[in-house]
């Protein structure tokens, strides 16, 4: 039988064992995880001898059209080619916060993306840098063929669904402005793209700002069709962890090479590009034809690109998304 | 424990072992979650998902409940909705909002119905076994001195599914409050569920843990508002504790 003292101490060390096993836990999770640990590969960084033996971890963000590069790259074999010493590994994430956390815990190397998500990590002082610019394309805004909706603006006074803080979000804002309607006449809907569709399909929404492959999507089924082209672009940026700029140039140049091949297959053949991005991400073929001549492939970092995404890093530090100022200049990984 | 917990986490972010652009100190959270409480904003969005959990809560306990007192009652009822009924209910929730979102729109009705979702499958599980669990004996008494089908449920079914309802009750608010976050995405801009996804999304992690915390907090409330209704619901059970 227990005395009162040893149930004192007892339950003294079950209190002090809490803190302590989930600590051990947390340290056996971190150690069992085939993620590459951030912590080691921090320490591990000598460039002279700055291959690893860690995969590169290379992520889109979502599935869309503008990651053609990417898709082009991964099926040819490319980055293997590229960089025979390294292995890679191949993520799609479905969420920004998903994408947030890898890179700020170095679980990701390498994601395509457009600007914000890289920009809201920025403010947020997760070392992330601007390795290029995959791909430009149009922001388009689909209405229904039915509606009386016929041009921007007709817009003024309706519900539009977007993803809020997105570029599509800051292009529809510009594409607004542009035409003279004031962007505080609209109701913005915060959607993401499936309740968006769902939304649209069923008539709770006007408008749906939205990327490749959706508007084609909804124009092949018959349920949607775009206002007039605009000005307003999206650059779907290739998006480097800063540190791995540092610990393994030559692996940063290597992947960069092959997304620049992937470019020029590209350009000298697109049809079998298409159908390689058709087979990634699952779209029709027909699809993949109608969203083809909104992309830019050749697009680069140019200074009127980053100017567009210095005005995206002002829009969401305007709107509140961010709450510190980003300079793109700065966030360009220096040749 | 609590003190431990709050100890390790500001060891973690201190330490680096968790990245501080991600998990913010709790120093940090107390500070903004006060910055929040004061200027108004935790209230607002308290309100909202308040009334979204108390109403979704409400619809998905009396549907669940009648379901379930029909399945546990009429071996017609068993036989033709509950087939169906158990099928349907182990899809998640999430699953289930395109379809909220064709039918029912992006306002309340659809946040609303999500979370009604939850509550309303825990329920139809727990009051058909507890229905079910009757004593024999009594329903064998009541039917001796004849009584009505009505009475019969009144008096024996009823109270003896109450403790499977309440302990089903509990979970199904502490259900509700985990939905709420899935059903504040849709077309939002109010609600703590919303404070999280949004914050989460643009790395606010202070304003993501106060909006964790303010869940805690109320989900803790209805929980021992629950808790104290069941007991005083099933005071005339003698148990252990």
């Amino acid at each position: 039988m227990l005395t009162p003292l040893s149930a004192r101490l007892r339950n003294g060390l079950l209190k002090l064992s809490a803190p302590a096993a989930l600590t051990l836990c947390m340290a056996a999770l971190a150690g069992c995880s085939d993620e590459p640990d951030p912590a080691s590969a921090a320490s591990a960084t000598a460039p002279a001898a700055e291959e690893t033996s860690a995969p590169v971890h290379i992520a889109t963000y979502f599935r869309a059209v503008d990651y053609a590069p990417f898709y082009v790259a991964q099926a040819e074999s490319l980055f293997e080619n590229a960089s025979p010493d390294a292995t890679f590994k191949y993520t799609a994430f479905d969420s920004p916060p998903a994408v947030l956390e890898s890179l700020a815990t170095g679980q990701v190397d390498f994601i395509f993306m457009a600007e914000p998500p890289a920009l809201v990590a920025a403010a947020a002082g997760i070392d992330v840098r601007i390795a290029m610019n995959g791909v430009s394309l149009e922001q388009e805004i689909l209405v229904t063929p039915d509606g009386d909706v016929k041009d921007v603006p007709g817009l003024d006074g309706k519900r539009i669904g977007v993803v809020a803080g997105t570029s599509s979000h800051y292009a529809l804002f510009k594409i607004l402005r542009d035409t003279g309607v004031d962007p505080s006449g609209v109701e913005i809907i915060d959607l993401s793209p499936p309740d968006a569709q769902a939304a649209f399909e069923s008539g709770s929404i006007d408008a749906w700002a939205i990327w490749p492959p959706h508007v084609q999507q909804q124009q092949i089924q018959g349920s949607g069709e775009t206002l007039a082209s605009s000005e307003a672009r999206i650059n779907s940026l290739v998006i480097v962890r800063g540190a791995f700029v540092d610990e393994h140039p030559e692996t940063y140049r290597q992947v960069l090479s092959a997304i620049e091949q992937a470019k020029t297959f590209i350009g000298e053949h697109p049809d079998q590009a298409k159908q390689l991005v058709a087979e990634a991400i699952n779209i029709a073929p027909e699809v993949i034809d109608l969203a083809w001549p909104k992309h830019d492939f050749a697009a680069t970092l140019s200074d009127e690109v980053l100017d567009d995404i210095q005005h995206k890093a002002d829009f969401l530090l305007e709107r509140d998304f961010i709450q510190t100022p980003v300079s793109v200049a700065e966030l360009v990984v220096k040749k | 424990m609590p003190l431990s917990l709050v100890l390790v986490w500001h060891w973690s972010v201190i330490s680096g072992l968790v990245p501080g652009t991600l998990i913010a100190p709790p120093l940090d959270v107390l500070t903004r979650f006060v910055r929040l409480l004061a200027d108004g904003t935790l209230l607002n969005h308290a309100v909202a998902s308040l009334v979204r959990i108390l109403c979704g809560y409400a619809i998905g306990m009396t549907l669940g409940i009648a379901l379930g007192a029909l399945i546990g009652t009429s071996r017609l009822g068993s036989r033709f909705l509950e087939p169906t009924a158990l099928t349907l209910i182990p899809m998640p929730a999430v699953a289930w909002i395109p379809l909220l979102v064709i039918l029912l729109g992006i306002g309340e009705t659809s946040k609303i119905v999500l979370v009604a979702i939850g509550s309303f499958s825990t329920l139809v599980i727990a009051t058909s076994a507890g229905v079910r669990n009757a004593s024999k004996e009594l329903v064998e008494v009541a039917d001796v001195f004849e009584k009505s089908r009505f009475d019969l449920f009144l008096h024996i079914l009823l109270p003896a599914a109450i403790p499977n309802i309440v302990s089903a009750a509990r979970v199904a608010m502490a259900l509700s409050w985990t939905l709420l976050v899935a059903a504040e995405v849709i077309a939002s801009a109010d609600g703590l569920g919303w404070l999280i996804w949004d914050s989460r999304n643009f790395a606010r992690p202070d304003v993501m843990i106060s909006g964790m915390v303010a869940i805690g907090i109320l989900g803790k409330c209805t929980d021992l508002a629950i808790y104290r209704l069941g007991l005083y619901l099933t005071r005339w059970d003698e148990v252990y504790r």
